[in-house]
């Protein structure tokens, strides 16, 4: 990845990358690596792109518990459990996906939960991105009870979960 | 002694001690003929066979309403915000006139004391709230004596079955809780830190699942004990130690860290929607059917959820439903 940025780059820019290729697999139906030489690369950044891959393999532990990545056609999936220890994380690839998706649809079918700190996270993400809305899509009962207990959706946020 | 008014301002709480269905169906037909006879509105929480004894002796009109009390589910932790959606419901300028015949589902010494600080917690949550009258029938042939005495000081006032009194040994607070009993030795034990929260997730869906907690319930108990882990590692010190049991069917688990909890009415109240954060223990409320939370400086605290067997998965799903309040 030294190749297409550099490590010194935010994190942002490195996600908006990860997600151009991400889309283009998607859409192409084939499978890319994205290899980082370790010794070149912050952890803290390692941690934070990794829940944008389908899958983490090498040194680095990848200790997030949730994945948001795109499946083609614009389309995005959000999976696992999204908590207080991948906020950071799961804020910046949210803020990537909503660059390339303004109206971003998620497609929640293997999403378990996600707290109250990074429901907060995402309305304030989406509330600062003017324009942007989050849609998800196909999302678990305790997912839509615990949106619905937020009340974020009475102050209207451009957030909307469906089942 | 005075009839059932409504103070200035505030809740006015009383409880009504009674014995047999006579002196319930006299005494708080009285108490809702004053409020009607004032022109108040009076909402009826209770069990829909109380409905029928109260609604026969009742002059039909559109002052008075009975409530569906599934929202309170097992969890005397809902009982405030559940009030506080019923009377929002009014806001046409009417005072409202309550009854609260509301009895949890008691799992005996566990939680008796739970079920008092939720009662006791209502003078909390209301004193500056718009002027409202709460009546708290209590059948003393269903409880012994001193739990009589006991919840009575949870309440400010008395309804004798015709007028109200000041209770003389009201609790004004703070209010001492119970201590909670010793886990068993054989309660499972796991420290956490920041990075340890997808293991803290993992371990009670293991947890659940091994216990026969439908799919649901799991990530249900699996998000309140993320939250409260979560709580421990922003504000309790960094971290803390979650335990794992089961007792009398039900799953428990237990949260212990460092921090210091000071308001009583943390995750009782439903957040403001334009208020960001706050939400972590008011899902935890809503989500379980008992929270208990005991801290106190040099002590600690330690938050004790409970999810009850899977017995009825449906009532369950009805209960968090109306828990949203929709």
């Amino acid at each position: 990845m030294e190749q297409l940025t550099s490590p010194d780059a935010p994190v942002a820019e490195v996600v908006a990358i990860e997600l151009e290729l991400a889309e283009l697999a998607a859409d192409t139906r084939t499978g890319v690596v994205c290899a980082y030489r370790g010794a070149l690369w912050r952890p803290a950044l390692l941690g934070d792109i990794a829940p944008v891959h389908s899958r983490v393999v090498g040194i680095t532990p990848d200790v997030s518990g949730f994945r948001l990545r795109p499946t083609g056609a614009h389309g995005y999936t959000l999976e696992g459990s999204v908590g207080f220890e991948s906020l950071r994380a799961f804020t910046t690839a949210l803020r990537g996906a909503l660059l390339r998706s303004p109206n971003l649809q998620l497609h929640c079918e293997q999403l378990e939960l996600i707290d109250a700190a990074a429901w907060r996270a995402m309305v304030e993400t989406v509330a600062a991105a003017p324009g942007t809305s989050v849609l998800l899509k196909h999302a678990n009962e305790t997912v839509r009870a615990a949106w619905l207990m937020s009340g974020y959706g009475d102050a209207g946020v451009a957030v909307q979960v469906q089942s | 002694m005075s009839e059932a008014s409504a103070a200035a301002v505030g809740l006015l709480h009383m409880i009504y001690p009674y014995a047999g269905t006579q002196q319930y169906v006299t005494g708080t037909l009285a108490y809702i003929e004053q409020a009607r006879s004032s022109g108040a509105a009076v909402l009826i929480a209770a069990p829909a066979e109380r409905h029928d004894a109260l609604r026969a002796r009742l002059a039909a009109d559109d002052a008075v309403s009975f409530l569906d009390t599934t929202a309170l589910g097992r969890n005397p932790g809902r009982l405030v915000p559940a009030w506080q959606n019923w009377i929002a419901q009014y806001d046409d300028g009417r005072v409202v006139h309550g009854v609260n015949d509301v009895t949890f589902p008691s799992r005996g010494d566990a939680d008796d004391g739970d079920a008092r600080y939720a009662e006791w917690l209502l003078n909390l949550a209301f004193a500056k709230a718009p002027a409202w009258s709460l009546l708290c029938p209590v059948d003393t042939s269903m409880h012994p004596a001193a739990a009589i005495d006991a919840l009575t000081r949870c309440h400010p006032l008395v309804w004798d079955g015709a007028a109200q009194q000041p209770v003389a040994d009201y609790l004004t607070g703070p209010y001492a809780t119970e201590d909670l009993p010793e886990p068993p030795a054989s309660a499972e034990r796991l420290t956490y830190r920041l990075g340890d929260l997808p293991t803290v997730r993992a371990a009670v869906a293991r947890f659940a699942q091994l216990n026969g907690l439908p799919v649901r319930r799991t990530r249900e108990l699996t998000l309140a004990v993320s939250e409260v882990a979560t709580n421990s590692i922003r504000y309790g010190g960094g971290g803390g130690t979650l335990l794992l049991w089961t007792q009398d069917n039900a799953l428990v688990c237990e949260l212990r860290d460092d921090g210091v909890i000071t308001d009583p009415l943390v995750g009782q109240l439903r957040p403001s929607p334009t208020r960001l954060g706050g939400r972590g223990l008011w899902f935890v409320n809503q989500f379980c059917d008992l929270v208990q939370l005991r801290s106190a400086p040099e002590r600690g605290t330690r938050v004790r959820l409970w999810i009850d067997p899977p017995s009825d998965p449906e009532r369950t799903a009805r209960e968090v439903a109306a828990g949203l309040g929709r």
